[in-house]
C-alpha cells in the first residue's frame, strides 16, 4: 500500500451528491464563502436540510462584518454559546444510502478547506450494512446531540427540537445498525464528561516510547504539555511548530525538560504554492511494542481544550485511531518524520518571540456579546437569549434585507422575551440587533429551520 | 469501513481573468459590434481554407469521420503553414502577411528550421494527437481550437469536433470551390499522402500562402462578401459587422488625411471623441452613426472598467507593501479601506494632486473647470489620456507617488464620466440578457444611480473609500466566490484568512481586446487595407468596400 494518503477536497465532496442533510460545526466562518459557495452546492446536490453550528461569540464577528442573507431560510445558524470557545470542526453529510463525517481541524473558511495546512479525517459510508462506520456516525451525532441539549437556555426550543430530528430521515443511523471499531473512537468535551485528555488516556494501554505534538496555539504554563509528560513519561517527545506563525510562550517551551522543539515549516506542503498557515493540530503516541495512537482534530495542545472537565473548557472533537492503521496515516501525512525534522534555530526562536509579545500586546478581548436567535411569532418576535433581565437598558432595531432600521421597539413582556411589532414589520424583519451600553447584541432572526 | 487521514487540498489557484467583473459588459458590446471575428481568428484565408481542406478530403475519398480523416486533417494544418513560413522566406520582406496567427506555428518552429536548411520533413511527425512533438492539442487543429465558432455562427461549417464537421451548401462549399480554382488541390493531396515533402514541393504550393489571397479574385470575393454580410451571404444579423470594418476602413482613410496611421489608441480615442487626433470632428455617412455610437459606448464602459481597476490595483498594492514593511494583515475590507485612505502613502501623495476638501457634488461640479471637450482626447488631462496613463503606469511597478497618479487619473475618469452627457445614454439601444446587470454591477447604469442618489454627500475621502471597499474589495470576493462555486477554482487576488486578509496577486488595469487587430488584419488579408508610407489607406477595392449599404 502507498505511503502517500489520498487526498480530501472538501468542496469535491460536497459536490459528489446523494446526501440529503448536512451538519457542520466551526469556530469561525467566512458566511459568504459557506452561503455562496458551499450552501449552493449542497442545494443543488439536493441537500435539503443545512445546519450551521458556530461559536456564538464568532458568529457576533461574522454577522457584524458579512450579514448572512439565507439564514433561517435556507439553512440553520446556531450559534453556540460555550464556557471558553465551542471549536469542533466537524462536517456530516448524511443520505438516504450513504455518509461522509470529517472531523479535523478545519473551519468553515476559505482558508479552513485547504489554503491553510489543515488535517481531517473522512469516514465513509457506503452502505448501510457498514457498521462500524454507523457506529462512529452515530458516535459524533450522539455528542453533537450533547452539545445541542446543552444550549437549551440560549436557544429556541422548537429550533433545537428541529435540529435534534436530523438523524430522523436516516435510515442506517441507528444504533441497532452499529458496532464499535477498536481501531477508531471519536472524543469530544461533554457536559458531565471527564476532560478529553482523561478520556483518552484510558485507550492508550501500552508504554509511550515516544510523543509527537502538533499545533499552532499553547496554553501560556504549556499545562498540557506538562500533563502529557507526567502521565505518559516517554523516553522522547517532540513539539513541531512554524515559528513563522505559532503563539507560544517560548521561554516556558524552552525550559521544558526532555522536549525537542522542530522546525515544521515544511510539513504538509502539498506543493510550493500551498506553503499555507500551519492550523492542524495532532497528537501521535508511538509506543514500545510498535503500536502507534494518532489523534487530530479541533483540539489545540492547551489546557482549554484538553484539561478541563464536562464543558467548563473549550468545546472541541477530535478522532483517535490506533494500530497499524494509525501508524501508517501518520506517516503518510509526514508526522513520523519530525524527529528528523530541524530543531530550532536562534533565529526561528527569535521569530516566536516576536510573535508572542505581540500576543501579549493584545488587549484583552472585549467581553462576549451575546447572540441569540429571534423568532417571529404570533404575538411578535421572540428572543431566545437571556437578555430579559436588564431589558430596560436595551435598544432593539430591527432592520430589513438591507440592513435598513424598520422599527424600534420596546421589550414589553419580560418573562416571555416578546417585542411587540406590527404585522407589516413582521414581514419585513431580517435582522435584529440590540445595543446595551454600546455593545451589540445579534439576535438573527430565524436563523432556524424553515 | 473507509477511512482516512490526510491533509486538506483546496481548490486549484488559477490566475483568472476580470477579477472585478467589469470588463464582461465591455466584451459583450465588442462581441455584439463585431460578430463572426474573434481574439482568435485572425486570418481571413482560414475562413476559406477549412471549408475547402474539408470538401477536398472528401473528394480524396476521405468521408467517414475517424482517425484517419484527422490525421490528414492535421497534417494538411501543418503544411498551410510550412508552406507560408517558407513562402515568407523565400519571398523576403515582412514576414507579417505571410506568417501571422499561424497555426501551430511556435510548436512548428524546429520543423521550419529543418526546411530553411534544406532538409526534406515528415508531416506525420508533428501531426501525432498525443505526445510530442506535436503542433497542437485540439483534435482539429486551428479550426477545432479557433475557427470553427466563428464559422459555424457564419453558417460556413456545422458540427462539432467530437462528431465531426461539415461545409454548409450554401456558403461553405461556396468558399471550397472558389478556393479551389487558385490552388494546386492535386499536388496538396498528393503531398499529405507522402508525408515527406522536400522543400522545393513546398515552393510548388505557394498559392496556399495567406497572402496569395488577393490574387485568388473568386475566393476574396466571396470572402470580402462573407465578412461584408452582402449578396450571396447577406445575413441582417452581421451588418454591424458590416458597419464595424467599414468603419475602421473610413477612420484608417482619415487618419492617412491626417498623418496618422489606425491603430488601437487613436480607434479608442476617435471612436469615444467622434474626433481626429487634434479635435478634427470624425465624420461618417449617416448608416454608420450608430454603430460609432455603440463603439463611443463600449469606450465609455471600457473608461469605467480602467479606472476601477486602477483603483483596486493601488490598494492592492499599497496593502502588500504596507503587510511587508509592518507584518500587520487587515481583519477586514473595511478595516483595509480605512487605513487605505486615511494613513497610506498612497492617499498621502495624492493630497497634493486632488482636491480632498470637497465633497463629491463639488468635484463634480469642479470638474467642468479643468475637463477638456470631448472631442480633444490627445489633451493629457481627457479621460482617454488619463486610461492610458493607468495602463501604463501599472506596468511599471510603481511606487507610492506614482500609484498617486493612477488614484488621481482614475477618480478624474470617473467625475468626467459623470460630466459627460453622453454617459447618461448607458447602454443605448443594446440589448443584454435578463437580470446582467445584476451580475455585473459595475456598468454605467449603476454608475449613474450611484452618482445622483449615493455619492453627493459624500466627502472626496468617503468617496474614494466607498469605492476601493464596495466596487473594490467585496465585489472582488463576490466575483471569486462566484467563480470559485461555479467553477471550483480559486481566483483570489485577496482571500480571508484566519490571520486577515492576504494578497496574493495584484492585478494590473488592462483593456479588453475588441478585435480590432483581426479585424485589421482580415482587412489587410483581403486587401481592403493597403500600407502606404508607414500608414494604412483604402484600396480601390477598400473603397468599394466602404460603400456597400444596401441591406439586401
Amino acid at each position: 500500500m502507498s505511503d502517500k494518503s489520498p487526498e480530501i477536497r472538501i468542496l469535491d465532496e460536497v459536490r459528489r451528491g446523494g446526501y440529503t442533510a448536512s451538519l457542520m460545526t466551526t469556530y469561525n466562518a467566512y458566511l459568504p464563502f459557506y452561503e455562496q459557495v458551499v450552501l449552493r452546492r449542497l442545494l443543488s446536490t439536493g441537500v435539503r436540510q443545512n445546519i450551521l453550528l458556530m461559536d456564538a461569540g464568532q458568529c457576533h464577528h461574522s454577522i457584524s462584518r458579512d450579514p448572512p442573507r439565507f439564514a433561517g431560510r435556507s439553512y440553520s445558524l446556531l450559534p453556540m454559546q460555550s464556557s471558553e470557545v465551542f471549536h469542533p470542526k466537524v462536517i456530516l453529510l448524511a443520505g438516504k444510502h450513504k455518509g461522509l463525517l470529517l472531523v479535523g481541524s478545519h473551519n468553515m473558511t476559505i482558508s479552513g478547506f485547504g489554503y491553510n495546512r489543515e488535517i481531517s479525517n473522512a469516514i465513509r459510508l457506503h452502505n448501510k450494512d457498514d457498521a462500524q462506520a454507523i457506529g462512529l456516525f452515530l458516535s459524533a451525532w450522539q455528542q453533537i446531540e450533547g452539545w445541542l441539549q446543552a444550549q437549551q437556555q440560549h436557544l429556541p426550543e422548537e429550533l433545537l427540537q428541529t435540529v435534534l430530528a436530523f438523524p430522523k430521515s436516516l435510515p442506517w443511523m441507528k444504533s441497532k445498525h452499529a458496532q464499535s471499531s477498536s481501531e477508531v473512537t471519536i472524543l469530544s468535551t461533554q457536559s458531565g464528561a471527564a476532560s478529553l485528555w482523561e478520556q483518552l488516556l484510558p485507550h492508550i494501554t501500552a508504554p509511550v516510547r515516544r510523543v509527537l505534538i502538533l499545533g499552532a496555539f499553547f496554553d501560556r504554563q504549556l499545562a498540557f504539555i506538562t500533563r502529557v509528560q507526567q502521565d505518559l513519561q516517554p523516553e522522547e517527545s517532540f513539539v513541531g511548530i512554524d515559528p513563522a506563525t505559532v503563539r507560544v510562550p517560548p521561554d516556558v517551551l524552552k525550559q521544558q525538560q526532555g522536549i525537542q522543539v522542530v522546525n515544521v515549516q515544511r510539513l504538509g506542503v502539498l506543493d510550493d504554492r500551498q506553503a499555507g498557515y500551519i492550523h492542524a493540530k495532532c497528537l501521535v503516541f508511538q509506543c514500545a511494542d510498535d503500536t502507534a495512537y494518532l489523534v487530530s482534530g479541533s483540539a489545540n495542545p492547551t489546557a482549554a481544550a484538553w484539561l478541563k472537565p464536562g464543558l467548563s473548557g473549550n468545546t472541541e472533537m477530535v478522532m483517535l485511531r490506533q494500530g497499524a492503521e494509525a501508524e501508517r496515516a501518520a506517516r503518510a501525512v509526514g508526522l513520523l518524520n519530525m524527529p528528523e525534522m530541524p530543531l530550532l534555530s536562534n533565529n526561528d526562536w527569535q521569530t516566536v518571540e516576536n510573535a508572542w509579545q505581540e500576543v501579549l500586546e493584545q488587549k484583552e478581548s472585549e467581553s462576549s456579546v451575546q447572540m441569540g436567535i429571534a423568532s417571529v411569532v404570533d404575538e411578535g418576535i421572540r428572543l431566545s437569549t437571556g437578555v430579559s433581565e436588564e431589558y430596560h437598558q436595551y435598544t432593539f432595531e430591527v432592520l430589513d434585507l438591507q440592513k435598513q432600521k424598520i422599527a424600534s421597539p420596546s421589550l414589553t413582556h419580560y418573562d416571555e422575551r416578546l417585542l411587540q411589532v406590527s404585522a407589516e414589520t413582521k414581514k419585513k424583519v431580517y435582522f435584529m440587533s440590540s445595543y446595551k451600553e454600546a455593545k451589540q447584541v445579534h439576535l438573527s432572526k430565524n436563523c432556524g429551520i424553515v | 469501513m473507509e477511512i482516512i487521514t490526510s491533509w486538506l487540498k483546496p481548490p486549484p489557484q488559477t490566475t483568472g481573468l476580470d477579477h472585478l467583473a467589469v470588463q464582461a459588459p465591455g466584451i459583450k458590446i465588442y462581441g455584439k459590434l463585431l460578430p463572426g471575428i474573434t481574439n482568435v481568428t485572425d486570418r481571413a484565408r482560414y475562413y476559406s481554407f477549412y471549408p475547402w481542406l474539408i470538401w477536398a478530403l472528401e473528394q480524396q475519398g476521405y468521408v467517414a469521420y475517424d482517425d484517419t480523416f484527422v490525421e490528414r486533417f492535421r497534417r494538411a494544418d501543418i503544411l498551410f503553414t510550412l508552406i507560408a513560413e517558407r513562402h515568407a522566406h523565400i519571398a523576403g520582406g515582412e514576414s507579417e502577411p505571410h506568417t501571422a496567427a499561424l497555426i501551430g506555428r511556435n510548436n512548428l518552429h524546429k520543423l521550419v528550421l529543418r526546411i530553411l536548411a534544406g532538409e526534406t520533413v515528415k508531416l506525420s511527425e508533428y501531426a501525432r494527437q498525443h505526445g510530442t512533438p506535436r503542433y497542437f492539442k485540439n483534435k482539429l487543429g486551428g479550426l477545432g481550437q479557433y475557427y470553427l465558432g466563428a464559422l459555424s455562427e457564419m453558417n460556413v461549417l456545422d458540427g462539432s469536433v467530437r462528431s465531426g464537421i461539415q461545409y454548409t451548401r450554401q456558403r461553405g462549399l461556396e468558399l471550397a470551390q472558389a478556393m479551389d480554382r487558385c490552388v494546386p488541390r492535386t499536388l496538396f493531396m498528393q503531398t499529405l499522402e507522402e508525408d515527406s515533402v522536400a522543400p522545393e514541393r513546398f515552393d510548388q504550393l505557394n498559392q496556399f500562402c495567406s497572402c496569395q489571397l488577393v490574387h485568388s479574385p473568386g475566393e476574396r470575393k466571396l470572402l470580402c462578401d462573407l465578412f461584408f454580410a452582402q449578396e450571396p451571404f447577406y445575413d441582417e444579423e452581421a451588418l454591424p459587422r458590416r458597419r464595424t470594418l467599414q468603419l475602421l476602413l473610413f477612420l484608417a482613410d482619415a487618419l492617412a488625411e491626417e498623418d496618422a496611421a489606425l491603430d488601437i489608441t487613436l480607434f479608442r480615442g476617435s471612436v469615444y471623441g467622434a474626433a481626429l487626433p487634434g479635435g478634427k470632428p470624425w465624420i461618417v455617412p449617416d448608416r454608420l452613426q450608430l454603430n460609432k455610437e455603440n463603439w463611443s459606448m463600449y469606450q465609455r464602459h471600457e473608461l469605467l472598467s480602467i479606472a476601477l481597476q486602477g483603483i483596486f490595483f493601488v490598494v492592492l498594492a499599497a496593502t502588500e507593501e504596507h503587510y511587508h514593511a509592518t507584518g500587520r494583515r487587515f481583519q477586514s475590507g473595511a478595516d483595509l479601506c480605512d487605513w487605505f485612505v486615511a494613513e497610506s502613502d498612497d492617499v498621502h501623495h495624492l493630497a497634493s494632486r486632488f482636491d480632498f476638501s470637497q465633497d463629491f457634488r463639488q468635484l463634480v461640479t469642479e470638474t467642468g473647470n479643468w475637463l477638456p471637450a470631448c472631442e480633444q482626447w490627445d489633451d493629457r488631462e481627457h479621460e482617454i489620456q488619463l486610461a492610458n496613463v493607468i495602463v501604463h503606469i501599472c506596468r511599471q511597478r510603481p511606487l507610492a507617488s506614482d500609484r498617486a497618479e493612477i488614484l488621481r487619473a482614475a477618480l478624474h475618469i470617473l467625475l468626467a464620466l459623470k460630466v459627460r452627457k453622453e454617459t447618461e445614454r448607458e447602454y443605448g439601444k443594446m440589448v443584454f440578457p435578463e437580470r446582467y446587470f445584476d451580475v455585473y454591477p459595475l456598468n454605467l447604469k449603476k454608475f449613474l444611480e450611484w452618482s445622483e442618489n449615493e455619492w453627493p454627500e459624500l466627502s472626496a475621502k468617503a468617496w474614494l473609500r466607498w469605492l476601493c471597499l464596495h466596487w473594490g474589495i467585496e465585489n472582488h470576493l463576490r466575483v471569486a466566490l462566484r467563480k470559485l462555486q461555479g467553477q471550483s477554482q480559486s481566483t483570489f487576488r485577496l482571500r480571508p484568512s484566519d490571520r486577515g486578509l492576504e494578497i496574493l496577486d495584484v492585478p494590473v488595469a488592462v483593456n479588453t481586446s475588441p478585435r480590432f487587430h483581426q479585424a485589421l488584419r482580415i482587412l489587410l488579408d483581403v486587401g481592403a487595407l493597403v500600407r502606404q508610407d508607414d500608414g494604412l489607406v483604402t484600396s480601390d477595392l477598400g473603397k468599394q468596400l466602404k460603400e456597400v449599404h444596401r441591406d439586401v
